[in-house]
């Protein structure tokens, strides 16, 4: 009895090492054993990957306007703003940040998505995310009809995007730093679309959930800041990419360069 | 656009800077509140784009302007918290297991998980923020904390453990 608590607190205390590939090859084997005939070590490995895909998917906050103020101030341009982008840019980022709570429940069943499919790591940088965001409704209202559509068409024109930057890189054994980052902001809209009363579509309903799993496989991957990918691990997401055909899939749903083709059909 | 941004910037253009700023303020804000709290997030931005802008001209863009402000404001932030929080991150582990609370019983106990992120012992937040959140590795938070790689390791796991109490 004794020994078997032990024996778990032991590995117990190394899931973490073996969620992030840091374990060598025999002790990596034997945590798998153990895994197999403890319940209570998997259900600890599923809520420790369930926080690093939280991680991956925490939102950014803007300061204040009187933090730039103060630049401004500092570097001898007191009369310069952020142009005339950076108010409407707040805006939608703070409508984001309302509905981000909300976006968020669904980050521990993306954990256990992102399980199912298993969880491989990419190196990554600090990254920088398109400027260019779906928008999300603001709270109080709902996509429907057109809305939903034009939404839907821009939504998959930049996952498209995403999946076909992040395929060829894969295959070339470099992943683009932002693509986690990335992967996370489109799981969020992913969801959203999924979730909205407007997703009536049985085809588009199919695409957005498996998405949702590529994406939540994509985004799980920690970031790193050099570039040396794990071949392996990255080549699942790759496969998933490939095997369920996201790519035209979505370019029959959203042709490239017509993001209001849904919107108006 | 960033790029062609960060040399303007740094031949002196401040509304090419202004644009930097509107494009990563969001991701440095963030790193600070969560390196450092909310109470600081602002003066450390503040610092950290002032910072920036003193040392554009030793920027040669061999990385993109994105890492290397990143970069700059992990340093200064971590310089700015100093022994402090390095001593916090020694002493961490043990404040992180006396910290830990009991699995909560009703979903309406969970805390947001930002809030308990905030609620973590300094050190373990750092790890866990650079390494989760921001992509670092082991052994580059082990540099630049004073710690040696596997206190590192060790404190991350912590504080998943203490997270995943908040996973709603």
């Amino acid at each position: 009895m004794t020994e078997t608590v032990l024996h778990e607190d032991e590995w117990t205390g190394r899931l973490s090492e073996y969620l992030d590939d840091e374990l060598s090859a025999g002790d990596r084997l034997a945590l798998e054993e153990h895994l197999r005939g403890c319940p209570g070590c998997r259900t600890t490995l599923e809520q420790l990957r369930a926080v690093k895909v939280r991680a991956a998917g925490l939102g950014e906050s803007l300061p204040g306007p009187h933090v730039w103020r103060a630049i401004a101030e500092r570097i001898g341009a007191p009369g310069v703003t952020p142009d005339d982008a950076g108010d409407e840019l707040a805006a939608r980022r703070a409508r984001r940040r309302i509905l981000f709570p909300w976006i968020q429940a669904g980050a521990a069943a993306a954990a256990v998505l992102a399980v199912g499919i298993g969880i491989g790591r990419m190196t990554k940088g600090p990254a920088r995310l398109p400027t260019a965001h779906v928008e999300a409704p603001a709270p109080g209202t709902s996509m429907t009809g057109g809305g939903y559509r034009v939404a839907v068409a821009q939504h998959l024109s930049r996952t498209e995007t995403l999946l076909a930057s992040f395929r060829a890189d894969a295959a070339g054994g470099r992943v683009d730093a932002s693509a986690g980052e990335w992967a996370g902001q489109m799981l969020s809209t992913t969801r959203l679309l999924l979730d909205s009363p407007a997703a009536d579509d049985p085809k588009l309903r199919a695409l957005l959930e498996d998405l949702e799993l590529v994406l939540a496989q994509i985004a799980a991957l920690p970031r790193r800041t050099d570039t040396d990918a794990n071949t392996t691990e990255v080549d699942m997401a790759r496969r998933a990419v490939e095997e369920k055909q996201l790519l035209p899939r979505m370019q029959t749903l959203a042709p490239a360069g017509s993001p209001a083709t849904l919107g108006e059909s | 656009m960033t790029g062609g941004d960060a040399a303007l910037a740094a031949a002196g253009d401040a509304h090419a800077f202004a644009r930097l700023y509107r494009d990563h303020a969001g991701r440095i804000h963030s790193l600070a509140r969560r390196m450092a709290g909310d109470d600081e997030a602002d003066e450390l931005t503040q610092d950290v784009f002032v910072r920036a802008w003193e040392k554009l001209r030793t920027f040669r863009g061999e990385s993109a302007f994105g890492t290397w402000l990143h970069r700059l404001a992990v340093n200064l932030i971590l310089a700015r918290r100093g022994a402090s929080a390095r001593r916090r991150s020694r002493d961490a582990g043990d404040e992180a297991l006396e910290w830990t609370p009991a699995r909560s019983a009703t979903p309406e106990l969970a805390m947001d998980f930002e809030a308990a992120l905030r609620r973590l012992p300094d050190g373990a937040r750092q790890i866990f923020v650079l390494f989760d959140v921001e992509g670092y590795r082991h052994e580059e938070i082990a540099e630049m904390l004073g710690l040696s790689v596997g206190t590192s390791k060790s404190q991350l796991h912590r504080a998943r453990m203490i997270l995943r109490e908040h996973l709603t």
